[in-house]
């Protein structure tokens, strides 16, 4: 807690303020005591908000709504003043710490904990709901643990909507990795099933410590929240059910509060009960004064507790309950400190153990919301969440793991670049995944049911085992597609391999991943090496060059060599002249290179190499007006090339293995189907990856329910085929290498400013 | 991934020698098994071939070699080269010098529009290059061995960079070389690798050429071209196998010395 300002009040609403808890845009949350003795958050509402009209109009009807609450599971509305000059509300304390502090300092909750508090806040937002209230942030913060049970703190009264939605302008206030994925979009209003989805988060991370969406970027937790199936390893498993069904994507689909109380509470036994009916039995319930109906859900609640303490302890672990005990200590302490001058009214009434306050936790939780709040606004601005708010479009939410379908629950994993270098790749990749599975859940009687996990490992080597690992740790996940990068899939091969997890590479193109002896690895598309062969056609048969230069890049390393080489060897074995040229990774200048080249009298030049050095390349043949066929590989098929090069990129040839599914009539009905589920066109390796996908789904229907395993399906996987849009499948049954027919490898060439598809790269000479 | 670094350079290796990894049609049959090395000496950072990219790019540099140390005129080049270079003698028990023994000075050696190798005057910003011939004469059953050990001084890391380029471009450009009028190199592959990549962390950047040697009407062995660099100095060894002796072997010999002269280059540059 802050100590007050000198433009603090020291009075207001009645209460002697004590100190500040937080700040908000909404206004200032203080900490008070009342005239009774108890203590009280008093939220107060800035000026600009106060007047508004319908801000204030709105307020009052929340407030006199949460007046009628008495679940002792929230921390109850204390008073309200809407017409106020500046508006409030006080709300009652209690003591503990914050769910998120405990786990932090003590580890996950015990079974037992977790069915207390999950069937307790459950009806908590069983009766906001009932009221026609939404919580809007229900996060491991905003729960405070008592000793008879967790209290909801901070709800949605007197809370802006916007306060934790995406807005049009792309903010997302709230708590990522607890917001439903309809609110991660900026899709949805904010309503009950919301709630739904932030209770399931909460009740995973009491019970494993992690968030089930995983921490890290804003970015990546608001994609993996819409995209993703929970990550709920170590959840105990009937509640794990429990907590997937309040994790579904669609909201639909969650229960409500109501149904998940009654789930949870199938050991009613065991939890403690209701104060308000251990108050009944402990004094008469006598009407109270309702200006201060804290004291009914406060201390007599406490009270009432303490008479049955054995009960209590038990739904936390014993340093749990110290912990709640030191607090209310220092709460105790926390009056006399400020106490400038001696109020004898609440000197004289010594608040019962609820008065004790816990604003250390509560102001924690507060400045990191504030905190998450500023972060979020600036990620927004950078732009990043509007792409991700279009990337679902209106479906996705069907993809992942339906537990009340019939069928056993079986899950493909991504392992990609979602963040790094290549994440334009990667996202592609993904939407193909899940576009593949949501059309197979979405059929009827289906003899399971999938789910997808991405892994991102920002196509950074060093992070692919980590990633690798990740996936394979999740016993759910027969196969792996992925990973995006070279570097990514070398590095982490021996991980899946290790696991005998199938993993389906569609982008990365080097040789040597079919060398390391994996046995569980798949090359769904033609090595690099194989590129050179559609090259050396371009060049002869289209291009009818007569001397062929080439251009390896060291800065790009064996992919170059990989070309560079086997195009040369190539042109020999025709024979056709070529100018090889290999330029040191230090050298910028390729105008050495060039001067080399065309001494020799090259009529065409080929670049092995990425895109950005390559756009260097293409301005210098520009300035010095080459006329003759430029040609790449994959690398350069970049929208960063068309940018770096501006206009020396018209003309480029590109062999690639990605097919442009906007615009080949086979692709069409992908192409709509891929608009419906997300709203955009498929980008390039989407549909590759869509391939590979229906190819594993096809694959693991094939056998039977016992033997769905990863080990079976890698056999059943190497052996078998399938007939994609983009390519032909099939693999060699030791190395997992494509077998290669002619299909999956195409030509692009740079027009106008973009890449526009020319077809299938023709393997042979014509005529 | 690093468990794994013994099987995975020598796949690397068989990759390269097979020339698997040009040959694109033939990289689908390419063999996973390798030649397991024993490991290599263990004071040198030896290095043995190439393992897979596991990084790309990194920001440790080998070593920083003190400024003060580093050659900038021919002469302090060519006491580099000159005390960097192996000698028979270093070469072990029983090496002795080729005839002619040693490189002409001021000279450095040149793969001509013929491929054939020639020994051209040294351009402006080549400080010094050595090249020391020695050979294990024959023995019995076992063939004879000749190896070559060499040191090129430039005045740049760029220059010194694009000496390997230059090796990998002439692999390229005549993957059948001629060393003399009576001999061949054929079958030629090679592979650059730089600092990071495929656990290279020996040298800012390396090449490794495999091939067949032919001399006149005798049957071809196998060679080895090892080429690092360590900021402007670049060393090199060859060695040319023999019956009786085997392409292991022959590539841990290369291996082990090179390693040796790159040592030696740390040494030379950082005063020590």
């Amino acid at each position: 807690m802050e100590p007050l300002r000198t433009s603090d009040p020291s009075r207001l609403a009645g209460r002697r303020l004590l100190g500040r808890l937080g700040a908000g845009g909404m206004g200032v949350v203080y900490l008070a005591r009342s005239a009774d003795g108890s203590l009280v958050a008093l939220k107060v509402i800035q000026a600009e908000y106060a007047e508004d009209a319908g801000f204030r109009e709105r307020f009052r009807r929340e407030a006199q709504t949460a007046r009628r609450m008495t679940s002792p599971w929230v921390a109850s509305l204390v008073d309200a003043d809407p017409d106020a000059a500046q508006p409030w509300l006080a709300t009652a304390f209690v003591p503990g710490p914050s769910l998120g502090e405990a786990v932090a300092a003590h580890g996950p909750l015990p079974v037992r904990g977790l069915r207390v508090l999950g069937t307790r806040l459950a009806q908590a937002l069983g009766e906001l709901h009932g009221a026609g209230l939404v919580h809007r942030d229900v996060k491991p913060g905003n729960v405070l643990l008592a000793l008879d049970g967790p209290r909801l703190i901070d709800f949605g009264v007197a809370r802006d909507p916007r306060d934790t939605a995406l807005t049009s302008t792309g903010v997302v206030v709230g708590t990522p990795g607890f917001l439903p994925p309809e609110q991660a979009r900026g899709t949805g209003e904010s309503a009950a099933p919301g709630d739904i989805f932030s209770l399931g988060c909460v009740l995973a991370f009491a019970a494993t410590g992690r968030p089930p969406f995983g921490t890290g970027s804003l970015d990546a937790l608001l994609y993996r929240t819409v995209h993703d199936a929970p990550d709920l390893e170590g959840v105990p498993r009937p509640l794990a059910e429990v907590v997937r069904g309040c994790l579904e994507k669609d909201p639909r689909l969650r229960p409500t509060a109501q149904a998940l109380s009654e789930t949870l509470t199938v050991t009613a036994s065991e939890t403690p009960p209701d104060p308000r009916e251990a108050l009944q039995a402990v004094r008469p319930a006598t009407p109270r004064d309702t200006d201060a109906p804290d004291a009914v859900a406060g201390g007599e609640a406490g009270q009432a507790a303490d008479g049955r303490l054995a009960a209590d302890e038990a739904w936390l672990p014993e340093p749990l309950v110290r912990l709640i005990a030191e607090r209310s200590a220092a709460g105790l302490a926390l009056p006399a400190v400020d106490m400038t001058e001696v109020d004898p009214v609440s000197a004289g009434t010594a608040p019962s153990d609820t008065a004790a306050a816990q604003p250390a936790a509560r102001a924690v939780g507060r400045r990191r919301f504030l905190l998450l709040t500023g972060g979020a606004a600036v990620v927004a601005a950078g732009g990043g969440l509007a792409a991700w708010a279009a990337l679902d479009g209106n479906g996705g939410g069907e993809d992942d793991a339906t537990p009340t379908a019939t069928g056993p629950v079986y899950t493909l994993g991504l392992h990609a670049d979602l963040t790094g270098d290549q994440k334009a790749v990667g996202r592609a990749q993904d939407r193909g995944l899940r576009l593949a599975v949501h059309e197979f859940n979405s059929r009827a009687g289906r003899p399971f049911t999938l789910a997808v996990k991405t892994v991102d490992d920002g196509g950074d080597p060093t992070r692919a085992p980590k990633a690798a690992k990740e996936l394979v740790a999740d016993p759910s996940v027969l196969a792996v597609i992925g990973p995006t990068t070279d570097a990514a899939a070398l590095a982490s091969l021996a991980t899946y391999d290790a696991a005998s997890l199938p993993l389906i590479a569609v982008t990365p193109g080097a040789t040597a991943l079919q060398v390391m002896g994996s046995r569980s690895f798949l090359h769904a598309r033609v090595t690099d090496t194989l590129l050179p062969f559609y090259l050396d056609v371009y060049l002869r048969g289209t291009a009818k060059s007569r001397t062929v230069g080439i251009v390896d890049d060291r800065a790009a390393d064996a992919y170059a060599w990989e070309i560079s080489s086997t195009l040369a060897t190539l042109l020999r074995k025709v024979p056709l002249p070529a100018v090889p040229k290999v330029v040191s990774a230090l050298r910028t200048d390729f105008g050495p290179t060039l001067d080399a080249l065309l001494k020799a009298g090259a009529d065409s030049v080929v670049f092995a190499g990425y895109h950005d050095r390559a756009a260097l390349l293409a301005r210098e043949l520009t300035s010095r007006d080459f006329s003759g066929v430029r040609a790449a590989a994959q690398g350069v098929l970049d929208a960063r090339f068309l940018s770096a090069a501006g206009d020396a990129a018209e003309g480029w040839v590109i062999v690639a293995p990605a097919m442009d599914a906007t615009v080949v009539p086979a692709a069409k009905a992908f192409r709509a189907a891929h608009r419906k589920l997300f709203g955009a066109e498929p980008e390039r390796y989407a549909v590759e990856t869509y391939d590979v996908a229906q190819f594993a789904v096809k694959t693991l229907r094939s056998l039977s329910a016992g033997r769905r395993t990863r080990q079976t399906l890698t056999t059943a996987l190497r052996s078998g085929s399938h007939k994609g849009i983009a390519r032909n499948l099939a693999f060699s049954k030791e190395t997992g290498a494509l077998v290669p027919d002619g299909s999956g490898v195409h030509l692009w060439k740079v027009e106008g400013g973009g890449f526009a598809y020319q077809g299938p790269a023709p393997y042979q000479v014509a005529g | 991934m690093r468990g794994n670094a013994h099987g995975v350079r020598g796949s690397w290796v068989t990759l390269l020698v097979t020339g698997s990894l040009l040959a694109g049609c033939s990289a689908h049959g390419a063999d996973g098994g390798s030649p397991r090395r024993t490991g290599a000496s263990a004071h040198t950072a030896s290095p043995q071939a190439t393992a897979p990219p596991t990084g790309g790019s990194t920001a440790t540099p080998v070593f920083t070699p003190d400024a003060a140390f580093v050659p900038r005129t021919s002469k302090d080049g060519q006491r580099l080269v000159e005390s960097v270079v192996f000698t028979p003698g270093d070469w072990g028990r029983g090496f002795v010098a080729q005839d002619p023994a040693v490189s002409r000075p001021g000279t450095w050696p040149v793969l001509d529009d013929g491929c054939r190798w020639e020994r051209e005057k040294a351009p402006r910003g080549v400080l010094a290059s050595l090249s020391r011939y020695s050979l294990l004469p024959a023995d019995g059953s076992k063939g004879a061995v000749k190896v070559t050990a060499a040191a090129t001084a430039h005045s740049s890391a760029l220059g010194a960079d694009e000496q390997l380029s230059t090796t990998l471009e002439e692999a390229l450009r005549c993957p059948e070389q001629h060393p003399r009028a009576d001999t061949r190199i054929t079958g030629l592959n090679s592979l650059g690798t730089p600092f990071g990549a495929r656990e290279q962390e020996y040298a800012d950047d390396s090449v490794l050429e495999a091939g067949q040697y032919v001399e006149k009407d005798g049957a071809a062995q196998p060679y080895r071209w090892m080429v690092a660099r360590l900021g402007t100095v670049v060393v090199a060894v060859s060695v040319t196998g023999a019956k009786g002796h085997t392409e292991q072997e022959l590539q841990q010999l290369g291996a082990d010395v090179l390693g040796q002269m790159l040592v030696r280059v740390q040494q030379r540059l950082k005063g020590k």
